[in-house]
């Protein structure tokens, strides 16, 4: 893989980035319940580091369709987080579809942590303590809901990302 | 143990995952319950209105109840819109709030503007709650 993004790259990855945020958009009225991280997470396992591109264009839809708030200092970190994450862990990654559910049923948890620690650092340790803890119980359904989706369908996904991903870059149009 | 672990890691997590998602669940379901937030607590309760009606009225209320909202409902003062988890006061002691008129009722925890609603608001031994009738949102 070159260094340089070409033409086609970065039409197959912001057509991945609009894929994560139709996904987004499609589950948006289930509290907790995303495909975001699922697909970011086999995107990763496939097309690797660059996968990046596809969180911060992703974040950048998000801004665009929802308008920016508290919740922007969160996205515009944890996805990219959870990318480089992701790329750390990748040989495990591949090889293990389980490995990715409990990985993903960790991330899902600890979503919300991170605004916590925001929180801490303005409202004070306590306030910080309470948001979490208030939260817990979304916590869990995020953590729950990740899991099984990916234990379902990661597998199958995997493969089929893996194929389309070959067969669009190395094949001449 | 191990052996079983290592024949069905799949059925493993699942299980561990479940486990650890009911036992969050039910904690956070009965954390409010906690005796410490039952025991008997004499509060008191002013409803001011300063506005037209230079109107005040003081209630001295023993209870065993957990937040302010409940103890409105038991004296049976208030009136609300809005859905039963946040809920907004409209009326109190037969003093109706017209939002029309930018008129709205707002409470303080012993002098101090409160940070919360009624209903996540616990009540503490030997507060005073005081519900102040406003008008104008400065």
């Amino acid at each position: 893989m070159s260094k340089k993004l070409t033409v086609k790259e970065m039409l197959i990855l912001t057509m991945c980035a609009v894929i994560v945020f139709t996904c987004k958009i499609a589950l948006a009225s289930l509290p907790n319940i995303e495909l975001v991280t699922f697909m970011l997470i086999l995107l990763t396992c496939i097309i690797g580091i660059r996968t990046i591109y596809i969180a911060f264009i992703y974040v950048m839809l998000e801004i665009l369709f929802y308008g920016i708030g508290f919740w922007v200092c969160g996205y515009i970190f944890m996805w990219p987080l959870l990318v480089c994450l992701t790329v750390l862990f990748k040989k495990k990654m591949n090889e293990s579809n389980l490995f990715r559910a409990v990985f993903s049923a960790l991330f899902g948890f600890c979503f919300d942590l991170f605004y916590s620690i925001i929180i801490c650092m303005i409202s004070g340790f306590w306030t910080g303590i309470m948001y979490f803890l208030a939260g817990i119980l979304f916590s869990t359904v995020h953590m729950i809901s990740n899991y099984f989706i990916m234990l379902l369908l990661g597998e199958k996904l995997h493969i089929f990302l893996g194929k389309l991903y070959i067969s669009y870059m190395y094949t001449e149009p | 143990m191990r052996k079983l672990i290592r024949s069905y890691p799949r059925a493993f997590c699942s299980l561990l995952i479940i486990v650890l998602a009911a036992i969050m669940f039910f904690g956070f379901r009965n954390y409010p319950k906690d005796e410490q937030l039952q025991t008997e607590k004499r509060i008191t309760i002013e409803v001011v209105n300063d506005n037209a009606l230079h109107y005040t009225n003081t209630y001295e209320v023993t209870t065993k109840s957990i937040t302010l909202g409940e103890i409105i409902d038991e004296l049976g003062i208030v009136q609300y819109s809005g859905s039963t988890i946040n809920r907004y006061i409209t009326s109190l002691d037969g003093m109706e709030a017209d939002e029309t008129r930018k008129e709205w009722w707002g409470f303080y925890i012993n002098d101090e503007f409160a940070q919360t609603g009624v209903d996540s608001t616990n009540i503490k031994d030997g507060d005073k709650y005081t519900f102040v009738f406003n008008v104008g949102y400065q």
